[in-house]
């Protein structure tokens, strides 16, 4: 994934976003967000992992 | 993640799952800064289970329902969910312990900040450790709680040494109530 300046800019906001963020909703909310914006990175499965590490 | 919620408590009901209760990260955000987070850790108890844990009749209730496998757990409305069967006497006191939180208004659990915290000690994974210093800086253990569940579940050694290595010896300030 190509971070962009645009991105940078996102994460900070969003950043300063969970600081104030008071309730579990809205923190989770800003997780949901974060998810969102890291969509295209995609946490390894365990065979991917087992098969690098065999290759 | 109300429906994923939703879906939780419908296997709860269907008694495919006992008590249930949420913890990891989105357990944390409750009482910290939020971090991201692509799973939903979910400690529960296997009515019947006894040694041998099979979590295959919940999964298959699940696929059922429209929902698929997903790395270590099964993909619930955009949540990836890992149940997590209780492993231990701490997990399973952690669970009796769980606080009805309701999210919006779907009824749901999650573990106190004092057992969430313990479980991160016993597991000691370098995020559980910063996720600890977390709760201990912005102040939101009670104290003689935590240290009552560390005593009571052999966890005091852990503890020792996570001070010397995070706060050079010196036990961190932090609220006694």
């Amino acid at each position: 994934m190509k971070v962009t300046f645009e991105h940078r800019l996102d994460e900070k906001k969003v950043a300063r976003q969970a600081r104030s963020a008071q309730t579990w909703e809205q923190k989770v909310c800003l997780i949901e967000r974060m998810k969102e914006q890291l969509g295209s990175w995609k946490k390894p499965s365990k065979s991917s992992i087992a098969s690098k590490s065999q290759a | 993640m109300e429906k994923t919620l939703e879906v939780l408590n419908r296997l709860e009901v269907s008694g495919l799952i006992g008590r249930y209760a949420i913890g990891g990260a989105v357990a944390a955000a409750y009482y910290v800064e939020p971090t991201v987070t692509y799973d939903l850790d979910v400690f529960t108890v296997i009515p019947g289970a006894s040694h041998l844990i099979d979590l295959s009749p919940i999964y298959a209730q699940l696929k059922a329902w429209g929902y698929q496998e997903q790395g270590a757990g099964v993909e619930i409305e955009g949540w990836e969910v890992q149940l997590l069967p209780a492993p231990g006497l701490l997990e399973e006191a952690a669970l009796e312990d769980a606080i009805e939180k309701p999210f919006h208004d779907v009824p749901t659990r999650i573990l106190s900040a004092e057992y969430l915290c313990a479980i991160m000690l016993k597991t000691g994974r370098p995020k559980d450790l910063i996720r600890l210093a977390q709760f201990l800086e912005e102040g939101v253990l009670n104290k003689r709680g935590f240290m009552g569940i560390l005593d009571r579940f052999s966890l005091l050694g852990k503890w020792n040494q996570f001070v010397l290595r995070h706060y050079d010896g010196q036990e961190p300030d932090f609220p006694i109530s």
